[in-house]
């Protein structure tokens, strides 16, 4: 499946400074992973070692909080876009 | 006045609580900006803030430190949580991030910011956002320009308390009208917090001595050459401008702090 992924300002040293990826995956744990294969560390910041999705950082699909479904087990299909939303430090 | 009745005489005492938590230090520091975790640590520490202020940026248009690092480094449990929605630049914006720092991390005592182009708040709109998130159960702290109108409608709405801009924000201009900001502490019945604008101890004092209930600075911190230098001033600001404060000023300087003592 293609995805586009909407990628947070604070990574976006990750992409050489695009805010907007094709990756490839059936689940969301498969995007990151393949997203991590070409934009080195961006899994890490979203992931934790044990695999579970970071506690200060969401993921949606199409706008859809992945919490709220089978957290990085989510299906995505074709077109399906992901947005990565860290909560961040505020003034 | 004895010692004792100094220390307790309203630099120490609770004056706001928001969802059960009690606030002394009327310092409030905002941490964006802030390119290391550490720092952002060692500023709270030196300010006495018991506040930590926290958001999402749905537009995905600002670069802010990750509460993942942060929270490797600071013990968040022990502040107070409270979101912002000062990266918004619509109602809408606002709204859609109130709900998520609210569904996502239990968040319910919201900083509403909505600014406009200029990065000034939009009063009209921010009124129409704080009635929202009212009747959603939020306790709300809206930061608005000095105007009194405006200020009584946010305190009818049972805001928890009001943010006045005393500057632009960043502008590290102080406060040039005082009157205005005078105006509004004399005209509401809630506590008024001054915000922007306060670019070192001196405003901060000044805010304080005309009856501000606290200031919210951010700016004056990050972009001092020494932050933990200015977060120490300002702490002292604050009580230093509370104190003179209670303690009623002789004649002489009333247009510095809007009026009539």
């Amino acid at each position: 499946m293609e995805v586009l992924v909407e990628i947070p300002t604070v990574f976006l040293s990750h992409t050489n400074g695009s805010k907007r990826v094709t990756a490839y995956g059936g689940t969301v744990a498969e995007v990151l992973a393949d997203l991590d294969s070409r934009h080195r560390g961006i899994r890490s910041r979203v992931v934790n070692a044990d695999g579970t999705l970071k506690r200060f950082v969401n993921v949606y699909v199409n706008e859809k909080d992945v919490r709220a479904a089978d957290s990085l087990d989510t299906q995505v299909a074709d077109g399906d876009s992901i947005l990565i939303l860290p909560a961040v430090a505020g003034g | 006045m004895s010692v004792t009745a100094l220390e307790s005489s309203g630099v120490q005492e609770p004056w706001l609580n928001l969802g059960g938590y009690e606030l002394t230090s009327r310092l409030l520091v905002g941490i964006e900006q802030y390119t290391s975790p550490s720092l952002v640590r060692q500023v709270l520490e030196a300010s006495g803030s018991q506040i930590f202020i926290t958001t999402v940026d749905p537009d995905n248009n600002r670069p802010s430190l990750l509460l993942s690092d942060l929270e490797d480094e600071l013990p968040l449990e022990r502040y107070l949580w409270i979101g912002t929605t000062s990266f918004a630049r619509s109602g809408a914006s606002a709204l859609h991030t109130a709900h998520i720092l609210r569904d996502s991390y239990g968040i319910d005592i919201l900083k509403l910011d909505v600014r406009d182009d200029g990065n000034r708040p939009d009063n009209k709109t921010t009124i129409e956002i704080a009635e929202v998130l009212r009747a959603e159960g939020y306790s709300v702290l809206p930061f608005i320009l000095p105007d009194l109108d405006d200020a009584r409608a946010l305190q009818d709405l049972g805001c928890s308390a009001l943010r006045i801009m005393a500057a632009p924000v960043a502008s590290g201009r102080g406060i040039p009208e005082p009157r205005r900001i005078r105006e509004i502490i004399d005209g509401v019945d809630l506590p008024v917090i001054v915000e922007g604008g306060l670019g070192t101890a001196r405003h901060v004092t000044l805010a304080m001595e005309m009856g501000a209930a606290g200031v919210l600075v951010n700016t004056a911190l990050v972009d001092a050459k020494e932050p933990l230098l200015m977060a120490a001033a300002m702490r002292a600001a604050v009580e230093a401008g509370r104190l003179a404060h209670l303690a009623v000023a002789m004649p002489g300087d009333e247009d510095s702090v809007g009026g009539d003592r």
